[in-house]
């Protein structure tokens, strides 16, 4: 694959275009990685609704028939379901480790074995959350460790 | 605000698994006491109360030692619910928790043995040799425990910075 990057200070804003022969599930993937950094949700906080960057986003829980999104340092609410948030970020690298909750793989800092085959999750934030004994072997099998 | 939410959340789930622990601990117990009451009690009426006027204790099943059971079981759900959940003590190796749980178990139900004079014949050298029988498997259980708890987190780590590499 050839990369070229072109700097030029009149362009307004960055530009990605891709030329390929066929459009393969690599070049998907690629296209999809794209599109996931350029990706907003768009949330509310105290009445105020923001467009938060995906990346950004440590990881979504559902409590209380809501939906709360959470960043290093602030938490948001979200209209969506977490059903249907899980559907939009799977892409993005986001996956389900509870029946309440969703993560973002990269903002993973460390894991450890708990009781009853369950995973302990260390965020970035420092913030710990449990993967239940469901979706341990799932995020094990993410893994590539079954 | 959100927080305080999580949290009352986040309790209501610890009491839920105490109420499970406690329970758990209570059947578990009140078969075993049955069990070793079963197998240690006489078969005949008549021996029972024999045994039970020479030693003073009381009968098979009477209403004290179904209390002693549940006293047994109530402390026994309470050093689980210490050592299992976060909610006291924040012990992260899950091998530590679980041999400190066993030792403290171990040493409540030695002092109830003791105390309500469960088994009628147990004299300092049974506690002796049960000390010395038990300390080597706990220490031993103890190292290989930790040494593939060790390993597993390794393990998991590991893989986790791959697929972040991989996914970068």
């Amino acid at each position: 694959m050839k990369i070229s990057i072109n700097i030029n200070p009149d362009n307004p804003e960055t530009e990605i275009s891709v030329t390929c022969p066929a459009l393969t599930p690599e070049v998907e993937k690629l296209i999809s990685m794209v599109r996931v950094m350029d990706s907003k949700l768009t949330v509310k906080k105290d009445g105020e609704v923001f467009l938060l960057d995906i990346g950004d986003i440590l990881y979504l829980e559902a409590m209380e028939r809501k939906c709360f999104v959470y960043t290093d340092g602030a938490v948001y609410e979200s209209e969506s379901k977490l059903y249907e948030l899980e559907q939009q970020l799977a892409a993005s690298g986001f996956f389900r480790v509870s029946k309440s909750t969703l993560l973002q793989l990269k903002h993973i800092k460390s894991l450890r074995a708990d009781l009853n085959h369950r995973i302990r999750i260390t965020m970035d934030n420092g913030e710990q959350i449990i993967a239940s004994r469901m979706y341990a072997d799932d995020l094990r099998e993410r893994l590539g460790l079954k | 605000m959100d927080k305080n939410k999580k949290r009352k959340i986040i309790d209501k789930k610890s009491f839920h698994d105490f109420v499970y622990t406690t329970s758990l601990a209570f059947t578990m117990q009140t078969i075993v006491a049955t069990i070793v009451m079963f197998i240690s009690s006489s078969s005949t009426a008549s021996e029972q109360s024999r045994i039970s006027s020479i030693y003073e204790t009381p009968g098979f099943l009477s209403k004290s030692t179904l209390l002693q059971f549940f006293i047994v079981a109530l402390l026994t759900g309470v050093i689980r619910h210490i050592f299992m959940s976060d909610l006291i003590l924040k012990i992260k190796s899950i091998a530590l928790r679980i041999t400190l749980m066993f030792v403290f178990e171990a040493i409540m139900l030695a002092v109830i043995v003791w105390r309500f004079n469960w088994f009628h014949s147990v004299r300092i050298g049974h506690w002796i040799g049960f000390v010395i029988g038990a300390l080597p498997c706990l220490i031993v259980g103890f190292i290989m425990a930790y040494k593939s708890e060790c390993k597993e987190n390794e393990e998991m780590n590991e893989a986790l910075r791959r697929k972040q590499q991989e996914d970068k």
